[in-house]
């Protein structure tokens, strides 16, 4: 099974599969997505080195400061009077 | 309707509601650097889309879903002819979805900046390549006898298409300038430069939509199939994007994010109809004999059974939760003290 020519087999050749695009396209979104991905594991490392250093008690300032939880005390929102 | 036009139009479906969607998240986006001239400001701009961008871009990964299972020949034309056009998209919302997530991670200026960047280009870039591809849709690929696109990405960029693109891009603009009115407390300062935005790039996005237009009608052909019904959304549109500018004068911000809402909708449908009157998906620019007709680029009858299927239970069920979510976060957003101690 899979052996060639076929890419479905017995109903599909590799050669009536293969898209028209130049080998150098191919490539260059390849090299993109790999730069992007390298780097965005790079930060990844980077973000949880800081956080797991930090201990388990302390949350780094910044992430305190981005910790997405919306002000619940706005106009539309009762019974929270203890809400900052 | 036979089940092939049926899904046709259910593709036209998922692309509309992608732009009447992440139009608005991707023009705050876009926005947000001419808009906000503090920390707070940035925050709460964020904030107004915060809960919601990700949920519409759920459609796009739907209509690419759908189009795949329902219209492989299609799938296969537009995404590899296109190629080049759909990895900047990808690498774009890429980027632009982890800014999200990192922006506020550490605590430096120049990281800020950095994805404060990223997110303002990654909404730029697919905002105009969406209409590039939209344009593409209509005008043509050079498309061979075996169904194969030839040609590279010289090819993608025509006067329609880079107008197709400026136009989603202005239109994108306005659409989240009414967002923003609706989303910002009406006291605020942000919310009197929404306004003032919406009023700019709106009468931009008149210019640019109109431009693409008339080359199409003009210089293309591309209406020249149309009968009477057909015209009647091209003609909405132009109407709809008319009272925009008459709906934000007198204040009326729902009603003129409406009607921004309803131009994307009647743009989008005007291009889905231009493809369905021809009953070709996809025109080949080598010889028409070579387009890609609508019977002969669907899925067989089975698949498209098991899609309806599918798409019966799971379409109704994500529009659902969404509309849940909007209501869950509809209320108005300031900057303040709050926004910067809890994120969004």
């Amino acid at each position: 099974m899979g052996r060639q020519p076929w890419m479905v087999y017995g109903l599909l050749t590799v050669q009536q599969g293969v898209s028209a695009n130049t080998a150098g396209e191919v490539l260059a979104g390849l090299i993109g997505l790999w730069i992007v991905y390298l780097g965005l594991i790079g930060l990844d490392i980077y973000l949880l080195s800081v956080t797991a250093r930090a201990g388990v008690h302390q949350v780094p300032e910044a992430q305190i400061a981005a910790a997405p939880v919306p002000n619940y005390a706005g106009d539309g929102f009762r019974g929270r009077d203890d809400a900052p | 309707m036979t089940l092939v036009s049926l899904w046709f139009w259910l593709i036209a479906l998922t692309f509309t509601l992608y732009f009447f969607l992440e139009g608005f998240d991707f023009g705050v986006d876009v926005l947000r650097p001419l808009l906000a001239r503090t920390e707070a400001e940035e925050r709460a701009l964020t904030g107004t889309i915060g809960p919601f961008w990700d949920g519409n871009e759920v459609w796009v990964i739907a209509a690419a879903g759908v189009m795949f299972s329902t219209f492989p020949v299609w799938y296969g034309a537009l995404f590899s002819g296109m190629y080049p056009v759909f990895v900047i998209i990808l690498l774009a919302l890429l980027l632009r979805g982890v800014s999200f997530e990192y922006r506020n991670q550490v605590d430096q200026q120049r990281w800020r900046d950095f994805w404060d960047w990223m997110s303002f280009a990654g909404s730029v870039v697919p905002s105009f390549l969406w209409g590039v591809v939209m344009a593409k849709l209509i005008e043509g690929l050079s498309i061979n006898g075996e169904r194969r696109v030839l040609g590279g990405i010289g090819e993608l960029f025509t006067p329609f298409s880079v107008l197709g693109g400026l136009g989603t891009l202005l239109l994108f603009m306005l659409h989240g300038a009414n967002f923003l009115l609706l989303r910002l407390h009406k006291d605020t300062v942000l919310y009197t430069r929404a306004r003032r935005a919406a009023l700019v790039w709106g009468a931009l996005a008149t210019v640019a939509i109109l431009a693409f237009v008339v080359s199409g009608y003009v210089v293309e052909g591309l209406f020249a199939n149309f009968g009477v019904l057909p015209w009647v959304f091209p003609l909405a549109a132009a109407a709809t994007l008319a009272s925009i500018w008459l709906a934000l004068v007198r204040r009326r911000d729902s009603l003129a994010f409406t009607m921004s809402g309803l131009t994307i909708v009647f743009s989008t449908v005007t291009i889905f109809i231009a493809l369905f009157t021809r009953s070709v998906v996809l025109p080949s620019t080598l010889d028409p004999g070579f387009s890609l007709t609508l019977a002969g680029s669907a899925s067989q009858h089975y698949t498209l059974v098991l899609m309806t299927w599918v798409g019966g239970i799971f379409l109704p069920l994500i529009i659902g939760y969404q509309i849940w979510n909007y209501y869950v976060f509809r209320e108005r957003i300031r900057p303040d003290e709050g926004s910067l101690s809890h994120g969004y």
